[in-house]
């Protein structure tokens, strides 16, 4: 295992992951974490662990534990030491995602969004439901405004 | 003074702390070459003892009548210089200092800019000093008595050595009984001391001591004066029970329709008592109080025909037309000894504690151990807010079973910025491993278990009880529980193993939280009353962290136990002793010098609007009628004996009436002028 210093000084310097520092691993952030409970390897304070360690080899990859992560925020309400570590786990996936490292599923949702301006892609299912709910049936759109918007 | 200013100016490198950063031969030169300067010199530390001795000698050999030193803050040193000048002929008030640590070679970098700062600030000092004016420091008599609020360890501890040394002392405590939160105690860490062993004999000690005026059930409602002089007044609630005539027989309490219907607060909650009680056995004073709240008489106006407290009462105490009663007495110190609250675990949520009958906080853990306690002693599993079913003839007590798995859960309320508590209580790592001990050693084969963040085992002793508890076979678990939930008879907590890094659901029959010390919701009273500053975590402040721990930035208030921070009984006893001394200082003494830098008013000028009366916090100022050429009119008038020189009322008055001492326009304006001028 490789020490980077780069990385060690980087998280600090993101907004909101800057009291990584504080962390006194307790455990806290597990114990109630959904994705802990069914993911072996995603536990939020190793991740923290290797955070403060300066150890990105296995956070920083393309098959990177983080994804893992429902962004349930439990974690964050529940730390002593009010380090965020849902925040530290969003500044990673930027890190990874600034790398080209983004898992295929993660890319295809990504340019889909970028495509259609939508979180929610069209697909029979969806179009079927959404009959059924007397909602507006067409879902094209032209694109490319959030684009504009990361853009700007 | 006669004749011009003859300054003095010393440069301090106080080691490398100034001189590193700034050039001190530069400043040095350059104070030489302003005007009215007679020596200036630099010297590797100016508080030593050759250090003074430089000032000493240039005032008798060179004639200087004024002294600048730039070294560090003022709050740090003024009063060492201070007595260097006195001690060579000079009015102490003669002195004037220039911080060129604190405000500029500490927090500068850059050695050329921090030199030249140094420069502008020494300037600045001299031209103020050539503005000073001798002041005259009075002295006043010191009463000999104290007062000290709370009755717990600390307070009993510093009440019985001001008193064993000879001096009145007045012990005000707001419950019926001395003792406070040691006397829920049931074994002391690490030593498994009983904690009423060695706690009831000092409280009837302080019952008993011919120098102890003792007022429980009582509570300081105002305090005016300072040092040497504080005016006292005290209500003492009535009790409904006349103490001269209460012999503490406890018939009343028998007889009370009330009787086992009101939760004992002393059991925290658990036991039962009636609305007349002593809240346990061994109380001091040993006399019965009457709950006003809940006594059906008092209340409601009626109970039965006749109270049947004040018929079982053979010797007439019970006497429901005695009043609340002010005492006003005066002493010369005070010691504020009034404790803290337990943290109230209703704030964490995720533990379930007042939802689940058997998670019980620490403290109530504490009473179920205790012999003294609701169950005699014995651990067993709770059935909170339940009504007892009445008995079936011949049907046979099913006694509570006992827990056969017990886990203990660290840090709860402490070390915690999610409840606002960021600070460690000092006393639960250690308490924790004594109750697991208790735990172990009144259930045969119990498992116990204990979640922790880390064991702090720093005092004497500690570090061998924790060697010891574990080696008894009590489990250590590294992690910080972040749930407790049921399932089925059991309580689940919800933690990760973090040594192993497991995630766990720890199955067990009780938890007791270790619940951390916070500062009593209380505490505004005493703030306002004696002006009492706060540290950031709400604990009162001392006047400094080391060199000041009991004293508080009022003359002649103090402080003792865990009012100022958690801390345990060893270091409570310690710092209550500390408190007594440094209170008998000024009552041995017997004078304490008052404040000279005061304010004065120029009644010329005042206005009367009253501003500065709102304004002084230590209530120094009033208005006074005067005549003037035959006008009546009111002006301010200081009480410079209360005045502590804070400069409050000088800045905010809107005439420019008031000018304090060593503050005044003509002094601080040449010293901000310099500062001003860019070279």
């Amino acid at each position: 295992m490789k020490v980077a210093l780069d990385f060690k000084e980087l998280l600090p310097t993101v907004e909101e992951t800057d009291s990584v520092r504080g962390c006194f691993q307790c455990s806290a952030c597990v114990a109630d974490c959904p994705a802990a409970r069914r993911s072996a390897r995603f536990n939020p304070r190793e991740i923290m662990l290797k955070v403060l360690l300066g150890l990105p080899e296995s956070l920083v990859c393309e098959d990177s534990a983080v994804w893992d992560c429902t962004t349930c925020y439990t974690c964050k309400e529940r730390c002593p030491q009010g380090v965020h570590p849902i925040e530290v786990i969003t500044a990673l996936k930027n890190r990874i995602a600034a790398e080209g490292m983004l898992p295929e599923k993660v890319a295809t949702a990504v340019e889909g969004i970028k495509k259609t301006d939508r979180v929610i892609q069209k697909s029979d299912a969806i179009s079927r439901r959404r009959s059924e709910l007397g909602l507006d049936f067409d879902m094209d759109t032209d694109g490319g405004r959030i684009e504009g918007v990361l853009a700007t | 003074m006669n004749g011009r200013p003859r300054i003095g100016v010393y440069i301090c490198h106080c080691g490398v702390n100034i001189a590193h950063t700034v050039d001190v031969q530069e400043v040095t030169d350059f104070a030489a070459g302003l005007p009215d300067v007679a020596v200036a010199r630099n010297y590797s530390y100016m508080c030593s003892d050759p250090g003074q001795a430089l000032i000493t000698e240039d005032i008798k050999e060179l004639g200087l009548n004024r002294v600048v030193v730039a070294s560090c803050s003022p709050r740090m040193h003024e009063l060492t210089f201070r007595k260097a000048l006195a001690g060579a002929g000079l009015n102490p008030y003669y002195l004037e200092m220039a911080n060129i640590r604190e405000q500029c070679s500490w927090v500068h970098e850059d050695r050329s800019i921090a030199t030249s700062k140094a420069k502008k600030l020494v300037a600045s000092a001299i031209s103020k000093s050539r503005m000073l004016e001798a002041l005259e420091v009075k002295e006043v008599d010191v009463e000999p008595a104290a007062l000290i609020i709370g009755a717990g360890i600390s307070g009993i501890q510093t009440a019985l050595d001001i008193a064993d040394a000879g001096f009145k002392v007045y012990l005000v405590e707001k419950s019926p009984t001395v003792g406070g939160h040691m006397a829920q105690l049931d074994k002391t860490f690490p030593t498994l001391d009983c904690s009423a062993c060695i706690l009831t004999p000092k409280m009837v000690d302080v019952g008993n001591h011919p120098n102890i005026e003792l007022y429980t059930y009582s509570q300081v409602e105002e305090i005016s004066g300072y040092v040497g002089n504080f005016d006292v007044k005290v209500r003492r609630k009535s009790r409904y029970v006349d103490m001269a005539k209460c012999t503490g027989c406890g018939d009343c309490a028998e007889a009370c329709r009330m009787a086992g219907r009101i939760s004992n607060e002393f059991d925290e909650g658990m036991g039962m008592r009636g609305a007349i009680y002593l809240p346990f056995p061994q109380a001091v004073p040993a006399k019965y109080t009457i709950d006003k709240e809940k006594c059906l008489f008092l209340s409601k106006g009626k109970c039965g025909e006749s109270p049947k407290c004040a018929e079982a009462c053979q010797p007439g105490a019970v006497n429901f037309d005695i009043e609340d009663e002010i005492i006003e007495f005066k002493v010369g110190t005070i010691v504020v000894a009034s404790g803290f609250d337990v943290f109230d675990a209703t704030l964490k949520p995720e533990y379930g504690y007042g939802v689940y009958d058997n998670v019980v906080t620490a403290l109530e853990f504490e009473r179920l151990v205790s012999a003294s306690g609701p169950t005699g002693g014995k651990i067993t599993m709770l059935e909170r807010g339940k009504k007892k079913k009445k008995k079936k003839e011949g049907e046979e007590e099913v006694p509570p079973r006992m827990p056969e798995s017990i886990t203990f859960i660290q840090c709860v309320g402490s070390r915690d910025k999610s409840v606002g508590n960021e600070y460690c209580s000092r006393v639960c790592c250690m308490y924790t491993a004594k109750q697991a001990h208790l735990a172990k050693d009144k259930i045969p084969g119990v498992d116990v278990s204990v979640f922790y963040m880390d064991v702090r085992a720093f005092g004497k002793g500690f570090e061998e009880f924790y060697d010891r508890v574990r080696r008894e076979g009590v489990n250590y678990i590294r992690g910080n529980p972040s749930e407790i939930f049921k399932r089925g008879d059991k309580l689940v907590v919800k933690a990760e193993d973090t040594l192993t890094a497991t995630p766990l659901e720890h199955e067990t029959d009780m938890v007791v939280l270790a619940v951390g010390l916070t500062p009593r919701s209380d505490r505004r009273e005493i703030i306002d009353m004696l002006k009492l500053s706060q540290s950031p975590d709400l604990f009162y402040l001392e006047a400094h962290p080391k060199l000041r721990p009991v004293d508080t930035a009022t003359d002649g208030i103090y402080l003792a136990g865990c009012c100022q921070a958690p801390k345990d009984i060893p270091d409570a006893v310690a710092q209550a002793k500390g408190a007594a001394s440094a209170a008998m200082i000024p009552m041995a003494s017997g004078k304490v010098k008052v404040e000279a830098q005061t304010s004065i008013v120029n009644e010329a000028a005042c206005r009367g609007c009253g501003f500065c009366v709102e304004i002084c916090p230590f209530s120094a100022i009033e208005l006074v009628e005067v005549n003037q050429m035959g006008w009546m009119r009111e002006v301010a008038r200081v009480n410079e004996a209360l005045c502590k020189g804070c400069g409050a009322c000088a800045a905010g008055c809107l005439s420019g009436a008031i000018q304090q001492r060593s503050f005044k326009d003509t002094q601080i304006l040449p010293q901000i002028i310099v500062l001003g001028v860019n070279e």
